[in-house]
């Protein structure tokens, strides 16, 4: 299990110059809101095209500008966890997640798991935040990706549900053979998540490496910041810089 | 007033009935096709055909009707083309007021359908593309009926227009009773000819007619709201 990503993109003044490798299963990445986090996802999932640059999966080629590959989204076996989760608003839950296959095993085997009984037949808008966000999990797992996005999971979860909805989808997605890649501005759900992760900023990686290494060994000021000045041992290390940078 | 109705000649009525009902079919499908295709193109190619799409709506209907005749006219190439080759025949005849009303129908069910196309959230169809759905999946089981109400009234208004189309229709068809002249021909043709009592029945059918037609479909919006707005 590998992901490679290579991407550069311009969109108006803004570019993105992400580049990094991940073996794990699980792979965190942060980053503020704008930094370009929400972007290399859409790259990776293809529904958003790189001005160039590679992008591979298990060592198969997604994207490769210099030999003129980019597979249709279609075609990735990517699934793409969306931060509204994206259910189709015109089906039920059973016609959601049965929408790639219409297997009725299947279907009712993740309507079992994702506790879902009784409500088969309602619309998404007939459904709690969390319960379509487990629509929205099932819908992917029926589809059998090689790799799944979470693209800010829980950042339309109410906060005092967040916690418990975390160990949930960390229990589903542990039986999950696939990559994950978690994208979020909250240490906490990337340490419960990933032992590796990447830390982005304006378009580009700042740091990257063991979730431990980046969280303790921050390499540079922007990047504390972003992994969380809250934590002592952050903050810590925030002063020591900012004393520092103070002179 | 009675004898007016009894001694009336019917073949108007279903005339512009049928010219609706067989260009409000056709712009329907063109109208979606058209939607389809232009939310597919992008930067200033798409205003250019977007502009010409909408054409019909602004222009005066006689010069659509002018640029039909001479397309569809048979001592032109096209004209002459299909006469000979399918043996249709489209100035002076049905034909015409069909397409007459399908091109001036045409604008209103392309830019409702595109404005519902619009509104439908982007990233229900990149979740679409992320599960493997192929694209004319896509916009059966997903783009159009997320945009049914737009594509509905779309296709109201598309008919109104149609049954009541005057200018190109008088243009490409003519006015030839029992064959092309429909109401509006006829109120038309009654009134010139000094019968205002008979251009009245025609105009008070064509009212009713455009106004339960407009009735329904707000019934029918109103049924599937789940709560209005009052300014």
């Amino acid at each position: 299990m590998a992901l490679e990503v290579n991407i550069h993109k311009t969109i108006g003044s803004f570019t993105l110059d992400v580049d990094f490798t991940c073996e794990d299963k699980y792979i965190g990445f942060m980053g503020a809101s704008g930094s370009g986090k929400s972007m290399t996802l859409k790259c990776i999932a293809g529904i958003v095209a790189p001005d160039s640059g590679r992008i591979a999966l298990n060592h198969r080629v997604l994207y490769d500008s210099a030999e003129k590959i980019n597979l249709l989204p279609q075609k990735r076996k990517i699934g793409y966890l969306f931060q509204n989760y994206a259910l189709f608003p015109n089906m039920t839950v059973i016609q959601n997640i049965g929408i790639t296959k219409p297997d009725k095993e299947l279907i009712n085997d993740l309507i079992r798991k994702f506790r879902l009984d009784g409500l088969e037949n309602r619309y998404p808008s007939q459904l709690s935040g969390g319960q379509q966000q487990r629509v929205a999990l099932a819908r992917i797992l029926a589809y059998e990706p090689d790799m799944i996005l979470l693209d800010e999971p829980f950042s339309a979860i109410d906060a005092y549900l967040r916690e418990q909805l975390r160990d949930e989808m960390r229990e589903t997605l542990s039986e999950y053979q696939g990559n994950v890649m978690i994208v979020s501005h909250n240490p906490e759900e990337i340490e419960s998540y990933a032992n590796k992760m990447a830390v982005i900023d304006q378009g580009r990686v700042l740091q990257s490496g063991t979730v431990d290494e980046v969280f303790h060994n921050p390499c540079d000021l922007q990047t504390a910041r972003i992994v969380g000045g809250k934590k002592p041992y952050i903050a810590e290390r925030l002063n020591a810089d900012n004393e520092h940078l103070l002179g | 007033m009675m004898e007016i109705l009894t001694e009336l000649d019917w073949s108007p009525f279903w005339i512009s009935l049928k010219t609706g009902a067989a260009a409000t079919a056709i712009a329907f499908f063109l109208g979606i096709g058209g939607a389809a295709l232009v939310m597919r193109i992008s930067g200033k190619l798409q205003w250019l055909v977007d502009a010409v799409l909408t054409l019909p709506l602004v222009l005066p209907p006689t010069v659509a009707g002018f640029f039909l005749l001479i397309i569809f006219s048979v001592r032109r190439p096209f004209g002459a083309f299909l006469l000979d080759a399918f043996d249709i025949k489209v100035v002076q005849s049905w034909n015409g007021c069909v397409i007459a009303a399908v091109v001036i129908a045409f604008p209103l069910m392309y830019r409702n359908t595109r404005a519902a196309f619009e509104q439908v959230d982007f990233t229900l169809i990149q979740a679409g593309r992320t599960l493997g759905l192929a694209e004319p999946v896509i916009l059966i089981k997903i783009i159009l009926p997320n945009a049914a109400p737009g594509i509905i009234s779309g296709t109201m208004l598309a008919f109104t227009r149609a049954i009541g189309e005057y200018g190109a229709t008088a243009m490409l068809a003519g006015n030839i009773l029992g064959k092309t002249r429909t109401v509006s021909m006829a109120i038309a043709t009654e009134t010139a000819n000094g019968h205002y009592d008979v251009a009245a029945v025609w105009v008070v059918i064509i009212v009713i007619l455009s106004f339960v037609i407009m009735v329904v479909s707000n019934r029918f919006f109103e049924s599937k709201k789940t709560h209005t707005n009052r300014w």
